[in-house]
């Protein structure tokens, strides 16, 4: 995703955004000379910001004060980050946003106790907020996600998934996250019970909108715009939705049992990768994403008119529209 | 509080925990979370001492133990080429009690108890990485680092409900057990987290004997003359320390 047009359209945020930036830092900072350098070494990756931008964005919808949503932020981008450390080790991957990852530079075990460190350091973070509410939010969320991961590793390879089966993953996997963070940032400023509904809908639908591009890019984009090989989610055994519409194609499915079975040729990847390609099934895929993207951009219009609600527009629009 | 009694709450506690976080793919491939019995009769204490005991210090004793549960999960995990489903879901078992124990406190409504024990779980993780710093810690504060990762967010606990008297003992008698199991199973050639990942501690077991020693005798004259726990609390404790002569004295009177 182009980090720099992401940006321009959330520019009004950008003090706002560098404060959250300086309490990450504080955030991650350790007494642990190894745990600091670990996690420090995340936050130079740095990353989109995504989360902290729409807890944000939805707290534009009560009173905004950064003092008292600046923490809400800085959780769910912990929490979020924790994450990643631990999926590496999961995934065995050696780079991610063209760095080593803390697994690679250190081991799985240093990346179990980083993931930790920053998950709790995420949760003291957000117990300034005393509202019991957004704590059983965020912990539900939590839980969600780590279902949603075994729900990933379980169903890895197996190809008699079906798309509400994909669905169900990804709402867990992504979507849950992006929701919680709009729905946690209109409880901090106190707006009002519907608008935190729709907030908390808008960060859902286009959490589901964003990871089905996701996974159609993994498939139609080229090793250089991804930064790792095409296709790296079909290797991994995971199977996306446009996948789940063309694999009982009779060309198709002898491939993806080969990729699945971890058999498969350089050449018989990029046959599988260019019939996948030419097939329905990117479209089909595109048209769920844009179902999705269409149910957010619903959910934002009913939201009282500010500032905010465009940039929510435009970032949905940004996330699910977007080339690589 | 009779010895039968106390394996009962043992019990009782074991099966609602597993009860908090029963997951069928988790429990085919990684088993039921690990559950040290041992560090949960040290939650446990005030109430195996008759002291009053709610609901609310039911569940957060149940959290603190969650939180060991998820840490220990995570102390599974290879150090290199985790890549089987076992170890992959392993990682995810640790992430999901850890979520359990904040959805189970954020339910009871323990904002601060949360806070806490977060502190306490990331000091515990920082200290954890001091066994693979390449940074030197003096004997001393590896020792202060075990005992702060076998037993900060019970002492946590503790200290939240007012029983500070009860962090004394716990925290010693954790400590103690602990070295004691890591020196034996080094002596056995086995590889013991603590002593296998410090060359410090490999080269200085001579002084921790000692501190085994230290600590033994300090925990035996406190529990001796303790007004606070009852005799047959003190015999239980003693007899997990292994500290079989002081429970003789004890019996005899």
């Amino acid at each position: 995703m182009d980090k720099m047009k992401l940006k321009l359209l959330y520019s009004d945020l950008k003090s706002d955004l560098d404060i959250i930036e300086k309490e990450l830092a504080i955030a991650v900072n350790s007494s642990s000379h190894l745990l600091n350098e670990a996690s420090l070494h995340l936050l130079l990756a740095g990353g989109k910001r995504i989360r902290p931008v729409f807890v944000l964005l939805a707290a534009k919808f009560g009173n905004y004060s950064i003092d008292s949503i600046k923490n809400v932020a800085v959780t769910v981008e912990l929490i979020h980050m924790a994450s990643l450390v631990h999926d590496d080790v999961i995934d065995d991957a050696e780079t991610r946003r063209g760095r080593e990852t803390v697994k690679a530079q250190w081991n799985n075990r240093v990346a179990m106790y980083t993931g930790d460190f920053l998950f709790a350091n995420a949760i003291e973070y957000i117990t300034d907020l005393q509202n019991t509410y957004a704590h059983e939010v965020l912990s539900q969320t939590m839980v969600e996600l780590c279902i949603g991961e075994i729900i990933q590793i379980e169903d890895k390879h197996y190809l008699e998934q079906t798309v509400r089966d994909y669905l169900r993953r990804i709402k867990r996997k992504t979507a849950i996250l992006i929701s919680a963070s709009c729905e946690l940032g209109a409880i901090a400023s106190g707006a009002d019970e519907k608008t935190v509904r729709h907030l908390k809908l808008f960060g859902y639908y286009v959490g589901m909108s964003f990871q089905i591009i996701d996974d159609i890019l993994d498939l139609t984009s080229t090793d250089e715009q991804l930064g790792k090989p095409a296709g790296s989610d079909l290797v991994q055994g995971n199977i996306t939705l446009p996948v789940l519409y063309v694999k009982n194609d009779p060309i198709i499915q002898p491939l993806l049992r080969e990729v699945l079975e971890g058999s498969i040729s350089h050449e018989n990847r990029q046959l599988l990768l260019a019939k996948i390609r030419e097939s329905n099934g990117i479209d089909r895929a595109k048209r769920i994403s844009n179902n999705y993207l269409e149910k957010a951009l619903n959910e934002v219009k009913q939201l009282p008119a500010n500032s905010a609600k465009k940039s929510l527009q435009n970032i949905a629009l940004f996330m699910s529209k977007r080339k690589f | 509080m009779n010895e039968a009694l106390i394996k009962q709450h043992i019990k009782q506690y074991k099966d609602g925990i597993l009860k908090q976080v029963q997951q069928k793919t988790l429990l085919k491939y990684t088993g039921a979370p690990v559950i040290d019995e041992e560090r949960l009769f040290f939650t446990l204490l005030p109430l195996l001492n008759g002291e009053e005991w709610e609901d609310s210090q039911s569940k957060s004793a149940i959290a603190v133990t969650l939180i060991f549960s998820a840490l220990a999960a995570h102390d599974l995990v290879k150090e290199s080429s985790a890549t089987t489903k076992a170890q992959q879901l392993q990682v995810l078992a640790g992430d999901y009690y850890s979520g359990k124990y904040y959805q189970l406190l954020a339910s009871d409504k323990q904002l601060d108890l949360i806070q806490q024990l977060s502190e306490g779980i990331a000091a515990i993780s920082e200290n954890k990485t001091r066994f693979y710093d390449r940074q030197l810690y003096s004997f001393d504060e590896l020792i202060q680092s075990i005992q702060l990762i076998e037993s900060k967010s019970i002492e946590q606990f503790l200290e939240y409900y007012s029983y500070h008297d009860y962090v004394f003992f716990m925290k010693e008698s954790l400590l103690l057990i602990t070295l004691k199991k890591e020196l034996a199973a080094y002596e056995q050639g086995e590889q013991p987290f603590y002593i296998s990942k410090s060359s410090q501690l490999q080269a200085n077991l001579n002084l921790l004997q000692t501190e085994i020693k230290k600590v033994e005798s300090l925990l035996i004259n406190e529990i001796k003359n303790s007004e606070l726990l009852q005799d047959q609390l003190k015999s239980i404790i003693l007899s997990k320390l292994k500290i079989c002569t002081l429970e003789k004295q004890l019996r005899e009177g």
